[in-house]
């Protein structure tokens, strides 16, 4: 395994949890698993050391989370920027994973996203969208999030439907084993992907690849995930591993892959890896995805593998509407308004901007906005 | 109302800082002679482009009229033919396409075929709450593949005509109108134009309209710009930032009023500072005399103008229209005047630039020829090519004009349309 520094990092309620699946996978021991929360019981009740742990805003809501507002979780996360860039500098790169529909998760998106790309740190978010039975309101705030916050960041952002898991699940499942199955799926997903980029050694994973595909267009993944050993055979384990993740229930079956506009697929092995297999193994993805896909490759491997593999496949549609809406909104942008900020008052919240911008002989007058400045604000005052 | 003469024509000129008015004659032999002018400050009725006091503009204007009138003897209300600027930020520009298919028995393009083309131009969405006021000719194409300067009379199964609409938005178009009626003035005869186009005939050559220039009218709330290639307009648009940026950043980066930045500018000190490479910039403020350093003065001016003409260079290589412009660029205003303008205008474009001014100008000139007054020229030039009848008075002369005539066909017809 390379000497990377890798964070796998759980915010709020569901990324806890997932977190907390991933601990009892052998593989995520190489990794430095966390979690954030703003509520301090869900923190407490995670098996990570207490080191790994990060409570946010307990002098503002006293660890009792942020009451599913986004907008709450967002302040809290802007006021404990200092912590956060403390509690993530030693990394190389970090993977955040949470669940949309919530408070923490959803709003610490865009002050990680800034305090990461000050610290220079890759990052890749995967984020589930609740499922459609935990009602409309939380489905309403997680599309809300995802149009105003995430879809626009330049950054590595992944998000996947829980609903997908119901094109496996069994008929008589509880809602606990399909809150436990989506936190597993998810949390094998997230660490395939972590072990992938900690040993890219050959035709690497690539994060300006991922961010290519999929930065500031709206867009739903889905992930399949493949293993086998030599306890499958050898000869037969790249099938095995194919089948597995064709049936991967985050996967949504075969249709998804026929139908997405681009496919990153991985394969992570042993040092017995042929290049025969691989090209073997390739090519039989490849009939599963669409002529126009987009299809990104990448291959490594790593001697503590042995004689398993591991492959992985994230299957991205674009949402179609959402790029007609861009060109619409490219085009009307210089007469719209700006969205709101986060350090702007919401719900009568104080926040001091300490950038103290002046608009002069143009305080009274129409905004004049450029891809979302303000042109009348002095231009030497922006770029401070 | 006096009887109307034909062979007069007039331009008014809004802009942000001044309103100018310029009264002209159209000679027998083709030539447009200036006989009286007439300039006001607007004192805060013109915003970023923008009316916001129609009543005070309005004697600002009729000020600026009475200077023509009395230098012209003659009453603005009875020339033939007149032409009023438009611009501000909800002026926008639609690219559009207008196809007709060539069923003549010859197989030739006639008036027609290019009549309904741009009428078929003109027929796209225009955004709720605006309304086209002219439409720009960027340049024709036959049979999908030719593209021709004049496509009337050549042999063609399809035309289609590349072109760009002109939008402003309702309510600003109609206090233009309210303005021209509360002026004494006949609607009819005054033709409302978008400032870029009037600088352009203002002040580029018939050389470089036709190899390629970018211009670009960097004035005091507004700055136009405009490509232009062989005699089509490739792209253009409108930037609700002019020069009261830069002395609004002075005035917030060095704490003094813009008022007091304004004579500075005004004084030539500004200039002469950043000219000379002097130390510092010495004003008297409250009653004592400031000192600024000129790396903080040059800091804030250069911010702002790289900014302005980075927006440009945008906008000109988002629509590949950089390919286009083989003279260089081409830059007027009042913001012209400051040189640093012109260094980070060549240095953002890195191409060949120079400052423009009015071309062949006869009659009382004083100092219209220098960059600021290109647009107002181009105004009253444009109001001299409508003179009689749509005929251009020089067109005996000039071989090229037929894509002249038709922009300014357009700007009639449309206005035509509208009243209908």
């Amino acid at each position: 395994m390379s000497m990377k520094k890798i964070g796998i990092v759980g915010i709020g309620g569901a990324g806890i949890k997932i977190v907390g699946t991933l601990q009892n996978l052998k593989q995520a021991q190489n990794f430095s698993l966390l979690a954030i929360d703003t509520d301090e019981k869900t923190l407490s009740e995670s098996m990570l050391p207490e080191a790994n742990k990060l409570l946010l805003g307990f002098d503002w809501k006293k660890g009792n989370g942020c009451g599913g507002d986004a907008a709450i979780g967002g302040r809290v996360f802007g006021h404990e920027r200092a912590r956060l860039n403390a509690f993530f500098k030693d990394y190389d790169m970090i993977f955040f994973v949470g669940g949309l529909g919530r408070g923490t998760a959803g709003g610490s998106v865009s002050v990680i996203l800034s305090e990461m790309n000050k610290l220079q740190i890759p990052l890749i978010f995967v984020l589930t969208l609740p499922f459609m039975m935990e009602g409309p309101a939380k489905s309403r705030a997680a599309e809300n999030l995802l149009k105003s916050e995430i879809h626009n960041t330049n950054n590595v952002i992944i998000t996947i439907p829980n609903d997908l898991l119901f094109s496996k699940l069994d008929s008589s499942c509880t809602i606990q084993e399909a809150f436990k199955l989506s936190n597993l799926e998810v949390a094998k997903s997230v660490l395939s992907l972590a072990l992938v980029f900690a040993s890219g050694n050959l035709l690497a994973a690539n994060h300006t690849d991922l961010l290519e595909i999929v930065a500031k267009k709206k867009h739903f993944a889905s992930i399949g995930i493949g293993t086998a050993s030599s306890r499958d055979s050898l000869d037969n384990r790249f099938n095995k591993a194919l089948e597995r993740m064709l049936l991967s229930p985050l996967l949504g079956g075969t249709d998804t892959l026929k139908e997405a506009d681009a496919v990153i697929v991985s394969l992570l092995g042993g040092n017995s890896l042929t290049a025969c297999d691989t090209k073997y193994l390739l090519e039989k993805v490849n009939s599963f995805v669409g002529e126009n896909a987009n299809l990104v490759v990448n291959f490594s491997t790593d001697e503590t593998f042995g004689e398993s593999i591991l492959l992985a496949v994230i299957a991205i549609k674009f949402d179609k509407n959402a790029l007609n809406l861009e060109i619409f909104k490219e085009t009307t942008e210089e007469i719209s308004a700006p969205k709101r900020k986060k350090n702007e008052n919401i719900d009568g919240q104080a926040s001091l901007d300490l950038q103290f911008h002046e608009r002069g002989i143009f305080e009274k007058t129409n905004r004049t906005y450029y891809d979302g400045i303000d042109l009348d604000i002095p231009s030497f005052q922006r770029k401070k | 109302m006096a009887k109307v003469k034909e062979n007069y024509v007039g331009a008014i000129d809004i802009g942000t800082h001044k309103c100018r008015t310029l009264i002209g004659i159209s000679r027998s032999n083709g030539e447009l002679e200036i006989i009286g002018f007439g300039e006001t400050l607007t004192e805060g009725a013109v915003v970023k482009g923008d009316i916001q006091n129609l009543e005070l503009l309005q004697e600002k204007i009729s000020d600026a009229l009475n200077q023509a009138e009395n230098m012209a003897q003659i009453s603005f209300a009875d020339i033939y033919s007149a032409t009023i600027n438009i611009s501000g930020s909800t002026v926008s520009f639609i690219d559009s396409i207008g196809s007709v298919t060539i069923k003549n028995g010859d197989g030739r393009i006639t008036e027609d075929d290019y009549d309904e083309a741009c009428e078929n131009a003109e027929r796209c969405n225009i955004p709720v709450g605006k309304t086209n006021f002219g439409t720009c000719i960027s340049y024709a194409c036959i049979n999908n593949s030719k593209k021709v300067i004049n496509p009337i009379g050549q042999a063609a199964n399809k035309l289609d005509l590349h072109a760009l609409i002109h939008c402003i938005g309702a309510s600003e178009y109609k206090d233009i109108s309210l303005l021209i009626d509360d002026l004494g003035l006949d609607e009819n005869r005054i033709d409302k134009i978008f400032s870029g186009l009037a600088a352009m005939y203002g002040v580029l050559s018939e050389n470089e309209r036709k190899n390629g220039t970018l211009l670009v009218d960097f004035g005091a709330g507004t700055t136009e710009y405009l490509a232009v290639n062989n005699y089509g307009i490739m792209t253009e648009g409108v930037l609700p930032v002019g020069f009261e940026h830069v002395i609004n950043d002075l005035s917030i980066g060095l704490k003094i009023p813009a008022s007091v930045v304004r004579k500075l500018v005004e004084s030539g000190k500004l200039e002469q500072l950043l000219t000379n490479k002097e130390d510092f910039l010495t004003c008297e403020y409250n009653h004592s005399t400031q000192k600024f350093p000129l790396h903080t003065v040059e800091n804030i001016v250069n911010d702002r103008l790289q900014e302005l003409f980075t927006i440009i260079k945008n906008e000109i290589y988002k629509k590949n229209c950089h390919l286009d412009i083989n003279t260089g660029g081409i830059l007027i205003g009042g913001g012209a005047l400051l040189s640093r303008s012109q260094e980070v205008f060549r240095e953002v474009f890195n191409f060949n630039t120079s400052i423009g001014k009015a071309n062949d100008m006869t009659g009382i000139i004083g100092n219209l020829q220098t960059p600021p007054y290109g647009t107002t020229y181009g105004l009253l030039l444009l109001a001299h090519m409508c003179c009689v009848g749509n005929e251009l008075p020089s067109k005996a002369n000039n071989p090229l004009t037929t894509a002249v005539d038709k922009i300014i066909y357009f700007y009639k017809r449309v206005k035509d349309s509208i009243k209908l």
